[in-house]
């Protein structure tokens, strides 16, 4: 949507707005910031880059591995900090953002404390291991901390130990599923599930329901699903793919057009459409060589990038009126 | 007019700011992703034009100067369609057409100069790029060209072993766009995309200036003894804009002196910390930048740019990861400090106003 900033802009660029008004206008209708929200923002920056700060030092400390400090201190420096921080939230008030933040801050300092683990007692445990560990010992507190950027590292969390996963495991499932595919089809299904579930909830949990989070979500299952249907495209394997690409795309269409309108999943989805459709017609088109052949794939581009920045405006519109 | 602006339009004329029954059309806003499509689909077209003249007119790309005027030509052209009655096919194929005809001049360039000539070449093109930007009339291909030109200086800077000078340079002229968008009111559009593209060149710039990841390596510094400008001299340069910056913001908000000075003492210890962790001033300008304009996209850059640098942090190979943690828990305690005496200090000033 337009911000008061854009509506501004598109007065000033129409020249109805005197040169020495702009400020002002900008000013009245808040789309700059007055000294209250300026206050709000130092406010939260400092306390973001001052948690991040501290946080980073812990990180860093356990990994330079320091030798002079015996293996019981730095377990206890870590697990002190985890009290500490868990400590922290429960005196705050839970709503606020520095009482979520500790938790966020607790969360992290778990994962160091497994690393930690591994590197003194050298346990010979997969990376998978560590970090899917990391997720499921942090999950009570991501459920009750009701702070998207904490639920959103858990997820990000089980996306690595999916990853890290079939890293390891190749070789093992390479022959009965293809391991890239098997990867893909996983990180689909679990990032899908967990937009869906997002949106579902964000209905009744207002916390839920800023954006940025559900559109991460929304192109992480987009990116696997796209890598799919190349996939399938580029070695004309498997039907699967496309149909999920097919029916992933109609019901970002239904879900985003219609139901819960967001033009960002809509753009997604018209990029993904490009990518497919023109890896598709250059498979087919390229392979003799032709230079004609590239000069059609261009006007192929432009074509859908026009068509697609004509509808998305067009929506956008609609909206808007 | 769309509700919204309806509503925008009457606050603005109940202040007597406007006067009228408001615009007789909406301009074209449309969301940053919606022209990050554009320039996608622009740039993989361009990419198949290229192939389309390799493969078909094998002579243009073996000459230098048949690639030079082949690609002036095609930029020519671009102009023209990019300059006819907006039509989103015609949109798309002029920036298509011209990013295919700059990678052809580009081409020509360096095919005429060779390989000794590097500053030559990279001037040469970062003052291509900086015409196209003044000239083109398209937003998308203005951000683009001042990115590509922004790059071009960088690199010949590079090639000049004065590296680290682009980033205070490129944050002074973005900071500066940013702050005084609204200046040149027929101009506006022009400046934002200006700004757009330094920061974007000033991103990628920083990052690939960082230790570990190395671009200066190969792109050719041969002075044994190091460039004469040492890292930090960019980044004392970075806090210098930072110290501006928040030096203008406070004389815009006519904030009292107290205040001034304890921002300005902030800005310096942030531009301190950026000597041990570069980049760290760089995100933090850009995201000041970006809520002092209401601009929610470059606030979204310069946060991204300031994780990015954090983590990179880790891999800088100047320090131990222990003195890196002692520098990082050191500003993690002030920040928070900070925090709590500005908290403190509107809490006083809250009860003197109310008293």
């Amino acid at each position: 949507m337009a911000t008061e900033r854009e509506r501004i802009i598109d007065f000033v660029e129409q020249g109805l707005i005197a040169k020495e008004n702009i400020r002002e206008a900008l000013r009245i209708t808040n789309a700059t910031p007055k000294a209250a929200a300026w206050h709000a923002f130092v406010d939260r920056l400092l306390l973001w880059v001052g948690s991040l700060a501290l946080v980073c030092a812990v990180v860093f400390f356990v990994a330079y591995n320091w030798h002079d400090i015996g293996r019981f201190t730095r377990f206890g420096a870590v697990e002190a900090l985890i009290a500490l921080a868990v400590a922290a939230y429960c005196f705050m008030d839970h709503r606020r953002l520095a009482a979520r933040l500790s938790l966020l801050a607790a969360g992290v300092l778990t994962g160091v404390l497994l690393a930690l683990y591994g590197q003194v007692y050298q346990t010979g445990a997969d990376t998978w291991e560590l970090f899917f560990s990391w997720a499921l010992l942090i999950l009570p507190w991501v459920v009750i901390s009701r702070f998207p950027a904490m639920w959103i590292l858990w997820i990000a969390l089980v996306n690595l130990s999916i990853i890290l996963y079939f890293q390891v495991f190749r070789s093992l499932l390479a022959g009965v599923l293809g391991a890239d595919d098997a990867m893909l089809w996983l990180l689909f299904a679990f990032n899908t599930l967990c937009l869906v579930a997002w949106e579902l909830l964000a209905r009744v949990q207002p916390w839920l329901s800023q954006r940025w989070a559900a559109r991460l979500l929304a192109t992480a299952g987009g990116v696997s699903v796209t890598l799919l249907v190349l996939d399938a495209v580029l070695h004309r394997t498997g039907f699967a793919a496309a149909a999920a690409w097919l029916a992933w795309l109609a019901v970002l269409y239904l879900a985003y057009r219609r139901l819960r309108p967001d033009l960002f999943m809509l753009a997604g989805g018209c990029l993904t459409g490009i990518v497919v459709v023109v890896t598709f017609v250059a498979r087919h088109l390229l392979g003799d060589g032709h230079a004609g052949g590239f000069l059609l794939l261009a006007v192929l581009v432009i074509g859908l990038g026009a068509g697609a920045a004509v509808w998305l405006k067009n929506v956008h519109r609609a909206w808007q009126t | 007019m769309t509700r919204a602006s309806q509503r925008t339009w009457q606050a603005l004329t109940e202040v007597g700011l406007v006067q009228g029954d408001g615009p007789a059309l909406e301009t074209d806003s449309s969301p940053w992703y919606v022209k990050a499509l554009l320039a996608f689909s622009g740039w993989l077209a361009a990419l198949f034009l290229l192939a389309f003249v390799g493969a078909g007119f094998v002579f243009v790309v073996k000459s230098g100067t048949a690639s030079l005027l082949v690609g002036a030509l095609v930029i020519a052209g671009a102009y023209f369609i990019l300059s006819s009655p907006r039509n989103e096919f015609l949109q798309h194929l002029g920036l298509a057409v011209s990013l295919a005809g700059q990678a052809l001049v580009a081409w020509g360039i360096f095919r005429m100069l060779g390989t000794g000539e590097e500053v030559v070449m990279w001037l040469l093109l970062a003052l291509m790029q900086a015409a196209l930007a003044a000239v083109m009339p398209n937003f998308v291909h203005r951000v683009f060209s001042t990115f590509l030109s922004g790059l071009g200086l960088a690199m010949a800077l590079v090639a000049l072993d004065v590296p680290y000078l682009f980033s205070g340079l490129a944050l002074f002229a973005a900071a500066w766009a940013w702050l005084h968008e609204f200046r040149y009111p027929r101009h506006i559009r022009t400046i934002q995309a200006a700004g757009y593209g330094l920061v974007l060149a000033l991103v990628c710039d920083k990052a690939a200036l960082l230790p570990g990841i190395g671009v200066v390596r190969w792109t050719g510094v041969q002075d044994p003894d190091g460039p004469w400008v040492q890292p930090w001299m960019g980044e004392v340069l970075v806090a210098a804009v930072l110290l501006y910056v928040v030096r203008e913001l406070f004389r815009r908000h006519d904030a009292p002196p107290g205040l001034q000075a304890a921002g300005l003492l902030a800005a310096l210890v942030l531009g301190g910390a950026s000597l041990e962790a570069p980049g760290v001033a760089v995100g933090i300008t850009i995201m000041l930048l970006g809520f002092a304009g209401g601009n929610r996209v470059l606030l979204g850059l310069g946060a991204a740019a300031l994780l990015f640098y954090v983590s990179a942090y880790y891999y800088l190979l100047d320090a131990t990861l222990l003195a890196k943690a002692q520098t990082l828990f050191i500003a993690g305690i002030v920040l928070l400090a900070a925090r709590w005496s500005l908290r403190r200090f509107v809490a006083r000033a809250g009860v003197r106003s109310a008293g």
